[in-house]
């Protein structure tokens, strides 16, 4: 019978190892000696497959949670059958029936799929595009829903598709689903008013300003350090200069003979910030004055 | 052992506690117990304790388990349906009854119920009933307590680590600190909590209170005869986000809290609050489904989430003679929960303690070994035994891997 020499704990015979801390047991073997009546029964593959039979896990929360979704759809369902019948057919339920069934499956998914961001994010964007396709198929005519599942398509190939590539393809994936968005306001500004106007003249321009805005954060990031506030106010920053150019834009295709009309004020704010963050970017001094710092 | 002498010997214990033959039933508004004459089964002993009992296929529909392997009988109890003393009566019969059938003779002890004798009623009471006062619960809020940082996998067999104690040796330390076992224990147990909380957060801001849930058994306080449940929780601890507590500190308000918290008053308050539920009308008659999801996120939340870790010592428990030749040890596993990963329990009988700590952390035994290599710094030898197999590179969890 031997000691652990780090835990100072007293082992049972045969042990070669000290279960709380793994310190091998240097000794001769008359002194580890030889286990003759364990405390626990060794595991064997019939102990295992008895034991396999006898416990049937299953996870009690997650069943309960999902009964109480389910329990709480039923009710709201039933709620708005019997309130078509007592209002004589003067409401029509099919709408709040198909939002309570799929607000409902948005928790399901949360219980039933992998929690991941991509399986999760997927899965709440198929629903929410069921979901407005029911509310605009109320009316029995399909309208505008197909161009917000459009959107939908773009934020998926945007926010959840780059994630789905491994690390090496996630720049390129993302850099891809940027693209893809401009000739998504071409196809828009077709479906809308059957000729290519708007796009083209104001949205893909405005567009192409903010992407380089933000195309200099990207490059700090890459290249820097920059502090959460510096992001934000970078973002910031990127979206007064979409809105500006947005703005511009729109009066040239006007054919206006003003520069800018009312974003100008915006223009002022993103100025004084781009000063600001070139400031706090490029002088020490301001720097450790808005980070607190005495040196 | 003969497992066909166990199952006869079970047959014949469980005519004398008719209260534990029962099945668990789920109606709509709640769960019931109704008598269940289905076939009683005794099972071999798997590798770790307190397995999931599924209340139809489990043990026949029994809620509870017999186990045997060549030199042990072991019983696992389903929580509603007894408490440790309520158990541990219930094994000290059947192992009375086993001897009994073997040719040993065993004599007669207030713990033991021979079949064949006539029953209490008061044994199949529920004593929360009973002892119920319309007392209004004056409990205040409390915060999350600190829970063993979530690093390591987990896994669904209890990881066992076995601590058999000499109960003088613990005696003469307790005794020089003029305090009880159980007291001593409970701050050794804060004390380690602390040091792992001082080792894996950083900042003191971020430190959490370190309490203890100290099972009672409240038997005695309101002199019940009760074999069914009726056991309450103290939870005592220390605060560390007001400092570092010394050992002497820590063990100075355990002390107080512990022997503040048990007398009738406060015991009946907590009973009041656990019977106020199920006697108001709108949560007893809430179907099914809104409740139990609701419960376990009220006892996840305000039950398991305040305290850190449990340690239930059922005490000294005395052996009649013709079973004092025969029983070499007795342990006692108390179940792990999902929130609190690891938790303790001390049986003594024969001279030595059997503190046992039960974990659901698949490699990581730093708790374990805070506390055991601590009380070994303290003069008491401590010889550990394990269920848990050595890892595969031969290296733990331990503490430096957190650093």
């Amino acid at each position: 019978m031997a000691y652990c020499v780090r835990c100072g704990v007293k082992l049972e015979e045969g042990s070669t190892i000290c279960p709380l801390c793994q310190t091998p047991v240097v000794a001769p073997p008359e002194i580890i000696g030889v286990q003759q009546d364990p405390l626990f029964p060794k595991i064997t593959d019939d102990l295992k497959k008895h034991s396999a039979d006898e416990y049937q896990r299953l996870d009690k929360t997650r069943k309960g949670v999902i009964e109480l979704v389910i329990a709480f759809m039923s009710i709201a369902v039933i709620t708005l059958i019997i309130t078509t019948f007592a209002l004589d057919g003067t409401f029509s339920p099919w709408i709040p029936i198909g939002s309570v069934i799929l607000g409902g499956s948005y928790i399901l998914v949360a219980l039933f799929v992998r929690p991941t961001f991509q399986k999760i994010g997927t899965w709440y964007i198929i629903l929410t595009a069921v979901l407005l396709t029911v509310i605009d198929f109320g009316d029995l005519i399909l309208t505008w829903s197909f161009i917000v599942n459009v959107s939908l398509l773009l934020l998926w190939i945007v926010a959840i598709f780059p994630w789905m590539l491994s690390q090496h393809l996630r720049t390129k994936g993302f850099a891809t689903a940027i693209i893809a968005i401009a000739p998504y306001f071409v196809v828009l500004d077709y479906l809308t008013s059957g000729t290519i106007g708007w796009s083209v003249a104001i949205a893909l321009p405005t567009y192409a300003v903010s992407l380089v805005s933000l195309m200099f954060l990207a490059l700090r990031i890459r290249y820097g350090k920059p502090s959460v506030t510096d992001i934000v106010l970078s973002v910031i920053v990127s979206a007064c200069w979409g809105v500006v150019a947005g703005d511009f834009f729109n009066l040239r295709a006007i054919q206006s003979s003003q520069l800018l009309s009312w974003s100008s004020s915006v223009m002022v704010v993103a100025v004084c910030l781009l000063i600001f963050l070139s400031l706090n970017m490029s002088v020490r001094r301001v720097r450790n004055y808005f980070n607190n710092r005495v040196k | 052992m003969n497992p066909e002498r166990l199952l006869t010997a079970l047959e014949h214990v469980i005519e004398r506690f008719p209260y534990f033959a029962v099945s668990l039933h789920k109606g709509f508004y709640w769960y019931y117990f109704l008598p269940n004459k289905a076939p009683l089964k005794v099972y071999p002993e798997t590798s770790s304790p307190c397995g999931y009992i599924h209340r139809k296929r489990g043990a026949n529909g029994y809620l509870f388990k017999v186990r045997y392997t060549e030199r042990r009988i072991v019983v696992e109890y389903f929580h509603a349906l007894t408490d440790g003393t309520g158990g541990l009566v219930f094994l000290k019969s059947l192992v009375a009854e086993y001897l009994k059938l073997s040719g040993h003779e065993v004599g007669s002890d207030s713990q033991i119920f021979v079949p064949g004798t006539k029953m209490n009623p008061e044994e199949q009471e529920d004593s929360f009933e009973r002892f119920y006062k319309p007392i209004k619960s004056v409990f205040g809020f409390m915060s999350k307590a600190f829970h063993m940082p979530a690093h390591g996998d987990l896994t669904d067999d209890v990881q066992v680590i076995s601590a058999r104690i000499a109960i003088a040796d613990l005696k003469r330390v307790s005794a020089s600190y003029q305090v009880t076992i159980t007291e001593y224990l409970v701050a050794e147990l804060i004390a380690a909590l602390q040091r792992i909380q001082e080792t894996t957060v950083k900042r003191q801001s971020k430190y959490r209170p370190i309490r203890i849930s100290v099972p009672v058994n409240i038997r005695k306080v309101f002199g019940s005869h009760s074999m069914r449940n009726f056991t309450l929780f103290i939870v005592v601890g220390i605060d560390p986000r007001l400092g570092h507590y010394e050992f002497d500190e820590i063990l100075n308000q355990i002390m107080h809290q512990m022997r503040s918290e048990v007398n009738t008053k406060t015991l009946s308050m907590q009973v009041a609050r656990n019977v106020a539920g199920r006697r108001t009308p709108a949560i007893r008659y809430a179907p099914f489904v809104f409740k139990n999801p609701l419960m376990k996120l009220l006892s996840d939340s305000y039950g398991d989430g305040i305290y850190s870790t449990v340690i239930s010592n059922l005490g000294n428990v005395s052996l009649p003679p013709g079973m004092q030749e025969v029983v070499e040890r007795l342990d006692f596993y108390l179940s792990p929960s999902k929130v609190n990963k690891i938790s303790w329990s001390a049986i003594g009988t024969n001279g030595y303690l059997s503190l046992n700590c039960s974990s659901i952390f698949a490699a990581r035994t730093d708790f374990e070994r805070e506390l055991l290599s601590e009380l070994v710094k303290k003069g008491i030898p401590v010889e550990v035994s394990t269920n848990r197999l050595p890892s595969e590179d031969g290296n733990t969890f331990h503490e430096e891997k957190l650093r």
